[in-house]
């Protein structure tokens, strides 16, 4: 399903943020794990994710390094930073609402309690 | 997956295929990031193709599959250099930051300077008053039978300066005795011919000199013919106003009249001297008489500098007057009493003697119409452009191409802040306002000391660093005081002193003695003793030992040390050099 772009402005960071909470990641590899963790609901181009990784990067929500795979190829790594784990939790909470909210409002009640953790 | 494709994929020396390698080579390039950070994210690009050459070979696509999906999938190059470039710059450092925020601070003030400069300099003046006209309209209401210049515009053509004559004596004034004194005379005989008519012009009520550049300068240019200039050299002389139309006409004004004037009334007062000394007081006194009228016709002029050299006429004719009389003393007869009498100096109404600058004030009106642009409301702003054209008048003077006009270049910034401070109506309004409140302490008594601040206006008022940023030209235009108001009040103490002496000597041909005191002049000779202008009080008068009277004013230092004529320096800027006392009788 292709989602608007309006709708995935806020959500991208997060999602990114959210991958790398478990581990350091390089670009490619978190543009896949994205998708598949999104089942290709969010679907990142490289024209996105890199800018986007510059931009939390700039805030310090995440840092990065370069270290070298197992055959040789250098590659670059980004983490979540403690300032980013607080970011992370704090918009989790925001979207765990959100996502009350707008259940609510198109579901009903009783199915409204799913979240997307 | 070959062998082959294994090892391009995995040898990280390998280069990637040209495809992607020119991807990332166009988007680092349009990025536009600094060397360092485009050899990071190149790096970080081409690891990143790599990296997806290796998985989708892993899925299982072809080489060239993998390519074209990896470059279809990074989308619009452009796009994406534009925005890591905005990521990346949010990562510089703070100093970079700041560094950047100032100079687009800076170029956006400079930008919105030059901006403002440029619709500055690009205004307008929309002049609608012809203040020539308005200033001539006074005199051109009287009619030229009662106006002096007519004649004396003749007269002057064939006056002759005593330069031409032998040596300049003009500056020199000797009197009988003097080693120049002989220069002195032959200057006289060769203008005699002209008192007659100069008497003539002298006894009609006003001068009559009309503003008109055109005239002037014709005038102007006869004048140098008669006195042996040949065309090549007056057309050297650079006569003749500006052409270009947006010049203010009241700043060009020539007025060629007043050194001329001046020399003729330095001839008549000679032309006295050269009498007297033959015995012939009647003459004397009529040369005298003339020089006072001449003198006294120009205080009805608006400007201030007509009013000036009309007080150096009436200043050096009545000193002169004082003279004769002393000169005669003993031996005044009845008929030379009553030509005396009925001299100008006994009948000019003092209060016409007084400082006046509504020319000035229409010279203001027409710089501010040509120098400031107009709203049709009254309001509007300063333009430098124009005012550059007047630079060489508001360096104090000067010709266009004078060494002032260089002084001028150094206050370019003060007038610059001045357009941007200063609106038309404010500058219009805070010269009015100056104006008259100059005008209120010229009506005060002359001896009164407030006088002296409207000498002293131009810096009480517009003397602040803001006042004098915002009404720089306010300060250039308006009129300085300082001096002109003492030489009034000093034009003004020569007639009461010069009339008091009259009715001395009339009281002596009477009583046979001087008056002990000068309220025995009262009221027979005089409605009142004579005031001194710089105490207020009576003027001094003793007599001396030897049966001598003394008529004398304390002067500007206010105390009286009985006559005497010691010099004291200027106590404030402007002022001139002046005796302790200011003796009239005996008139030396």
């Amino acid at each position: 399903m292709q989602i608007e772009r309006e709708l995935l402005k806020g959500v991208v960071p997060l999602a990114v943020m959210k991958i790398l909470r478990r581990r350091a990641m390089y670009g490619y590899e978190l543009v896949t794990e994205v998708s598949r963790q999104s089942d290709g609901v969010l679907r990142l181009g490289q024209s996105t994710l890199y800018p986007l990784l510059y931009n939390l990067e700039s805030q310090g929500l995440v840092e990065s390094e370069w270290r070298e795979s197992e055959s040789g190829r250098g590659r670059k790594y980004y983490r979540l930073t403690d300032k980013g784990l607080q970011r992370l939790e704090r918009d989790q909470q925001q979207w765990d609402a959100l996502v009350r909210g707008m259940g609510r409002l198109f579901v009903g009640p009783a199915e409204s309690q799913l979240c997307w953790t | 997956m070959s062998g082959a494709i294994d090892r391009r994929l995995h040898a990280p020396e390998a280069p990637l295929p040209g495809a992607l390698s020119e991807l990332t080579d166009r988007v680092v390039r349009k990025t536009r990031l600094w060397a360092s950070e485009r050899r990071d994210l190149h790096a970080e690009l081409e690891s990143h193709f790599r990296e997806g050459l290796i998985e989708l070979a892993q899925e299982g696509h072809g080489f060239e599959d993998s390519v074209d999906i990896l470059r279809d999938g990074f989308g619009d190059p452009i796009l994406a250099a534009r925005l890591i470039r905005r990521g990346k710059k949010r990562g510089r450092p703070m100093f970079w930051k700041v560094l950047m925020s100032a100079l687009s601070v800076s170029i956006i003030a400079l930008a919105a300077g030059g901006g403002y400069a440029a619709y500055l300099a690009l205004g307008a003046p929309t002049p609608s008053v012809d203040y020539v006209a308005k200033i001539n309209e006074p005199v051109q209401a009287i009619p030229e039978s009662e106006r002096a210049w007519p004649l004396l515009r003749d007269i002057l053509l064939e006056f002759r300066p005593s330069a031409e004559v032998g040596p300049n004596v003009e500056a020199r004034m000797p009197g009988p005795g003097d080693a120049e004194w002989p220069d002195a005379v032959q200057w006289v005989a060769s203008n005699r011919h002209l008192v007659p008519r100069i008497v003539e012009a002298a006894a009609r009520p006003t001068h009559g000199f009309v503003y008109s550049n055109p005239e002037s300068i014709e005038w102007l240019r006869s004048l140098h013919r008669v006195r042996g200039k040949s065309e090549e050299e007056i057309a050297a002389m650079g006569l003749g106003a500006p052409e270009d139309p947006l010049v203010p006409p009241t700043v060009v004004i020539v007025l060629p009249q007043l050194s001329e004037l001046r020399s003729l009334g330095r001839f008549l007062v000679l032309d006295a001297r050269e009498r007297l000394s033959q015995g012939d007081f009647y003459a004397a006194w009529e040369s005298l008489d003339a020089a006072h009228r001449l003198g006294a016709q120009l205080f009805g002029s608006p400007t201030l500098i007509e009013q000036l050299v009309g007080r150096a006429l009436l200043d050096l004719s009545t000193a002169d007057m004082r003279r004769a009389l002393y000169t005669v003393r003993d031996t005044l007869t009845p008929d030379q009493m009553r030509i005396v009498n009925r001299g100008h100096v006994m009948t000019i109404p003092l209060d016409t003697i007084k400082p006046s600058f509504e020319g000035e004030k229409l010279f203001f009106e027409d710089i501010v119409q040509y120098l400031f642009t107009d709203d049709g409301a009254g309001n509007g702003r300063l333009i430098p452009g124009q005012l550059a054209k007047i630079a060489w008048v508001l360096a104090d003077g000067g010709a266009p191409d004078s060494p002032a006009s260089d002084e001028f270049s150094g206050e370019a910034a003060l007038f610059a802040t001045a357009a941007v401070h200063a609106d038309r109506r404010e500058t219009v309004e805070k010269y009015y306002e100056v104006w008259d409140r100059m005008q209120e302490l010229l009506a005060l008594p002359l001896y009164d000391a407030r006088r002296a601040d409207a000498g002293r206006i131009i810096d009480s008022e517009l003397g602040s660093e803001v006042g004098a940023r915002r009404f720089a030209l306010i300060r250039k235009v308006i009129p300085n005081l300082t001096w002109a108001d003492e030489a009034i009040r000093t034009a003004r103490m020569d007639q009461i002193a010069t009339r008091a002496i009259v009715a001395m000597l009339q009281f002596r041909a009477v009583n046979g003695r001087w008056p002990d005191r000068l309220a025995e002049l009262v009221p027979d000779r005089l409605w009142e003793v004579p005031k001194d202008s710089y105490s207020g009080l009576n003027l001094r008068y003793v007599v001396r030992a030897d049966g001598t009277p003394v008529l004398y004013s304390v002067g500007r230092n206010l105390i009286d040390e009985v006559g005497s004529t010691a010099a004291i320096p200027a106590q404030h800027p402007g002022d001139r050099e002046s005796t302790a006392d200011i003796v009239y009788w005996p008139a030396r």
